[in-house]
Parts: structure tokens; sequence; C-alpha cells
């Protein structure tokens, strides 16, 4: 299961009708969306859209039946149990943390608008204050650093100073290889925040 | 030899002002109460300004605020003595005499400690030395301090080398648990630095030396901007953090009176 559907499932698991409502399904040989509705006292709608995010995530099954009125579909349980897992190995840089990633060459983005702040110990950054917007839409973003993000950063070439790769640069924050994918994350993120640029 | 100025010129007269102000008011007092009121209230007037200048001697160890201290005294003491209403009744001719002379022997010393620059603040030189070739770059200010490198001191000499600048008025030195933050003060800065030094060093650019031999630089954006042009911020960061190593090694080498002389070569004027 990857994580936008197991997001989905505990979104589902965490409402308040959803015991309920599986109680019905498995009582149920099979159970429309009015039926369960009326049956929980909740919106159709709602019912509906918690009965679709089941079948979507493939927990239930549905069939679409006519009864001299207008088509609807009928809903039950396609497996007696639900199992979530997720690797959670795949949202680690490790992939992306190879040679070329390393290689590349980043400083400090001129007039970037961005508050560094320095430790207690003034010997790495222990923040970074980003403004966005303008007037009253101006909203500021502040991004706690880890100790060796913050070191990295502290060794971060300013705006006019040649540009470094972050190998360079690690190697002159002593930083440690295992290091290396909150580093990444740290310098993405705020490339994306237009406070690293790179060549 | 000639040095092109980096710096913006100065025109603020903040050291002149508690002689403006005691003047002025000598002066209104002269007018509108008396001669001899207004003579006494200058003579107060010093004494006090006595005290304060031997606060501040105590606070940089600098000679010349001694000297400044002895010589407001005496002039004090000798305005008290004059117009024929002294304000010390009773006093020996002898006395008086012993006054005068001491008020000219510490004329003499003030004036020798002005002119030979031991009485100038000089984070103005500092700042020009740092300057020194380095390209013109613009939009390269970042309030990110600059880790300008690794030197080899010990701890005793790093508070030697701190005492050291404190009483040339180089950098006033910040001592924390770790390191040695040197905040050089130009002139003119001097009571902000005096009256509120925490607030005075948050404004302002520094260089720290900690004890494992880690040099570090800051330039302030108040200090970057009282230059003329937009300087290479990096360049301008490490060569600050360079200036202030040489300075370590001068020192270490027992050459300290070289940073002195460094520093007065330039020849700045001796009130900006």
């Amino acid at each position: 299961m990857n994580f936008k559907e197991a997001a989905k499932l505990g979104s589902c698991l965490s409402k308040d009708y959803a015991e309920d409502l599986f109680r019905l399904l498995a009582t149920y040989e099979s159970i429309s969306a009015s039926e369960a509705a009326s049956r929980v006292n909740i919106h159709i709608k709602t019912t509906q859209d918690f009965l679709e995010d089941l079948y979507g995530l493939g927990i239930l099954d549905r069939e679409e039946v006519y009864e001299g009125k207008r088509p609807y579909f009928r809903y039950w349980l396609k497996t007696d149990h639900i199992a979530m897992s997720i690797d959670l190995n795949s949202f680690s840089h490790d992939e992306e943390v190879n040679d070329s990633r390393l290689k590349l060459k980043i400083r400090e983005k001129r007039n970037a608008g961005a508050k560094f702040t320095t430790s207690r110990s003034n010997d790495f950054i222990s923040s970074v204050t980003i403004w966005m917007g303008k007037g009253r839409n101006r909203t500021e973003r502040k991004i706690n650093l880890s100790i060796p993000q913050g070191r990295f950063l502290f060794h971060l070439p300013f705006p006019n100073a040649d540009y470094l790769s972050i190998k360079e640069i690690m190697k002159k924050a002593q930083s440690d290889s295992t290091n290396i994918p909150e580093i990444i994350d740290i310098v993405n993120v705020l490339m994306e925040f237009g406070v690293i640029e790179t060549t | 030899m000639y040095y092109p100025r980096k710096l913006k010129r100065d025109f603020r007269i903040t050291g002149f002002i508690p002689a403006i102000i005691c003047t002025s008011i000598g002066a209104f007092i002269w007018i509108f109460i008396g001669q001899k009121e207004g003579v006494y209230s200058v003579s107060v007037f010093f004494i006090l300004y006595a005290a304060f200048s031997l606060w501040i001697f105590f606070r940089t160890r600098n000679q010349s605020y001694l000297a400044a201290s002895v010589w407001q005294l005496f002039f004090g003491l000798w305005l008290a003595t004059r117009l024929g209403y002294p304000l010390i009744p009773g006093i020996k001719s002898e006395l008086l005499a012993l006054l005068y002379f001491l008020l000219i022997a510490s004329t003499i010393w003030l004036f020798y400690l002005v002119f030979t620059r031991k009485a100038k603040w000089k984070g103005r030189e500092v700042f020009e030395l740092a300057s020194m070739s380095i390209e013109l770059q613009s939009d390269g200010f970042t309030e990110r301090p600059h880790p300008a490198g690794k030197t080899e001191y010990s701890g005793s000499e790093l508070k030697g080398f701190a005492e050291f600048l404190r009483k040339n008025l180089i950098a006033m030195p910040y001592f924390e648990v770790n390191r040695i933050v040197f905040v050089p003060v130009k002139m003119e800065d001097e009571f902000g630095y005096m009256f509120n030094p925490e607030k005075f060093r948050q404004t302002r650019s520094w260089i720290a030396f900690d004890f494992i031999g880690n040099v570090t630089v800051n330039i302030s954006k108040k200090d970057y901007i009282g230059y003329k042009e937009e300087l290479s911020f990096d360049q301008l960061c490490e060569n600050l953090g360079k200036l202030f190593i040489e300075f370590m090694n001068y020192y270490r080498k027992g050459e300290a009176e070289r940073i002195v002389f460094k520093l007065n070569e330039l020849g700045l004027g001796l009130t900006y």
C-alpha cells in the first residue's frame, strides 16, 4: 500500500461513523448508500463518499442495480481483514543521494529575504525564517534545523561567493555521511523557497 | 603610502557633545545668573566629567581616558579657584602653583596621547584595512556569520590578545563561555558602546575566536552600508577574519605593536 492509499484508509477509519458502517457491511449481504445512511443516521452524501473511498481502496465491491427507478450501487465487503503496511524506506533520499546529487553546486541566493538565526553557541544555524507574499498576504515560515543541517548551512557560500558542491560544504562543516539525506532534504526545501541557488 | 578610503565620511560630533553642553550651560548661567556661578557650574561639570572618564578608563584600561580624567579634574579645580571667588576658601598659593603645574603637565600628557593616536577608537581603521583590494559586487549582503578559518593559540594568549585590543581601543571584547567576541568600535560610536554594550553588539560587526581555534566573522548591515560602494561581501568577511588572524599571529610572536602601527599607518583623522 502506498502512502496516499494508507492516508485515505486512515482517514476513513478515523470517522466517527466508520465502525457503524463496517458493522452494517459485515452484517448485510449488500447494502446501498441510502440504506446505510438511514440506519446510521448520517447524510447520504457522507455515506456515499465513505463507501466509494473503500471501493477505490479495493475493500468493497459494488454492483449497479435498477429497481424501476434510477440506477444505484449496492456495496459488499470484498475482504474480511484490512492490513495496512507502509514501507518507510521509500521516504529516504538514499536512492537520490548519488554522486551527481552531492556534486550539485550551490550558494545562498541574492536578496533571498531569509533570516538565518544562529545557535547560542554561534557555530551553527538553528533556524531559517522565510517571508512569502506581499502586504497583508505576507506570511512567515520558520524552519527549525537539526544540528548537522545547521552546521552545513553555516558553511553555505555567501550570495556573491563562488559556488561550492554539497560535498565540499559538507567537508568544511565536517558532516558525517550518515547526515547526507537530511542535508539533501534541507537543500531541496531551501531551493524550493528560493533561498539557495544552483549553477 | 596612500590608501584609498572605502568608508563614507562620518560627520557626527558625538565626542564633542559633553563639551558643547557644558559650555552652553555655563554661558547661560553666566548671562542669566552671574559670572561666578557660570564659571562654578563649568567647574563642577568638569569634575563630574572626570569621574565619567575614570569610569571609561576602568572599562577600557586605555590610558588616554586616565589622562583625560586627570586633566578634567585639574581643570575643574583650577576653574574653581579663579576670578577672585575661590570655591575652596583659604587655599594656599603654593597649592595653587602646584595645581597649575599639574594642569599643564596633564595637558601635555593628554595632547601627547591624542596626537600619537593612543586615544583614538580604531574601528574605522579596522574596516578600512579589511576592505583593501576588494572587488565591487552588489547584492551580496547576508546576515549569516562567516566561518573565517582556524588558527592556533592558547586560552591565555586569547585573553591577553583581548586585553591588548581593548587597551588600544581596536576592538572591545565580550567574554563568553566558549569564545571571545571582538567588536570594533569606531570613533563617535564609543558612547553607544559605553552606555549599552549588549545592544551595541547586536547591531555591529564582530569577530569571534573560540577556545579551539575557530574564527567566525559577522558583518552587520549598519557597518556594510557604511562603505561608499557595495563591496564583495564574502571577500570582506574573509578579509576581516584574516586581518584578525594576522593580528593574533603578531600578538603571539610578541609583535603586538605592529598591529597598532598597521592601523595608524592608514593616517585617518584624529577625530573620526
